[in-house]
């Protein structure tokens, strides 16, 4: 009977896979956000570049994002011996309470962006930081960054809520 | 129908307690081999086993059934009324 239990305690460090997974992404999408911020940002200002160049580096990032995700799952797999990975009710519970935060985060953000925008129009001269929308490269960064932090807020989610329903005795 | 009136008990939150892990060593069942049995992840059976996760009524009814038990011996639910 003690058997069961201490084979178990020794298991428990183990994370699920998608939890591992989680992890995994959201490192990769911290890379991708560099390399981006990198091509975008010169200190604070945002460069100006051509709709061209944007839209160079828009696919850039979409194919990295796809190639990242599909390296991660073949060595996720490969890591569980070729299974597929197992979601139950809990994994599918925690997807949709990150999901919400993640739209809830998407609210916030893009209310912020539209009041930014009003401000702009109705209050000239006001001392509040200013984000020129009209300019295309400050829009594309701001969108793009949303996203960025959108998908953060959602793997970050997932990784607290596996955390705390996680046990550690 | 039950008709509690204006001034009537409230429900208020309540705690599911569980005899999963007792009826589990009991058997000598580990949490991959219920897992398996009730379609669920080894972590979920952990989380519920440790009051940290209720599991749906589904779930509930698959783990007593593994171990064919009368549901109410398993789960238990503690209202607290206000």
């Amino acid at each position: 009977m003690s058997k069961i239990l201490d084979k178990e305690r020794a298991m428990e460090v183990k994370v699920s896979r998608a939890e591992q997974y989680s992890w995994a992404s959201l490192t990769s999408l911290g890379i991708i956000f560099w390399w981006f911020q990198m091509r975008m940002l010169d200190g604070w200002t945002i460069v100006d570049q051509s709709a061209e160049r944007l839209l160079s580096i828009y696919f850039v990032v979409i194919a990295a994002t796809i190639a990242l995700e599909v390296v991660i799952a073949v060595v996720l797999d490969a890591l569980g011996g070729g299974k597929a990975p197992a979601k139950d009710e809990r994994d599918l519970a925690i997807d949709a309470r990150a999901g919400l935060n993640e739209r809830l985060f998407f609210i916030g953000a893009i209310n912020v962006l539209v009041w930014q925008a009003l401000w702009e129009g109705a209050l000239d001269g006001h001392g509040l930081p200013r984000i020129d929308l009209t300019r295309l490269p400050t829009l594309f960064f701001a969108l793009f960054t949303i996203l960025f932090i959108g998908e953060a807020v959602k793997r970050l989610s997932t990784i607290w809520l596996y955390r705390a329903q996680a046990t550690h005795d | 129908m039950i008709d509690r009136g204006a001034s009537g008990p409230k429900p208020g939150r309540g705690r599911v307690a569980n005899r999963v892990r007792a009826f589990r060593v009991e058997r000598g069942v580990t949490q991959q081999g219920l897992a398996d049995l009730v379609g669920a992840t080894r972590q979920t059976i952990n989380a519920v086993e440790a009051g940290k996760y209720a599991p749906s009524l589904e779930l509930a009814f698959r783990i007593a059934r593994a171990f064919d038990a009368p549901f109410e011996a398993v789960w238990e639910f503690t209202a607290d009324i206000s």
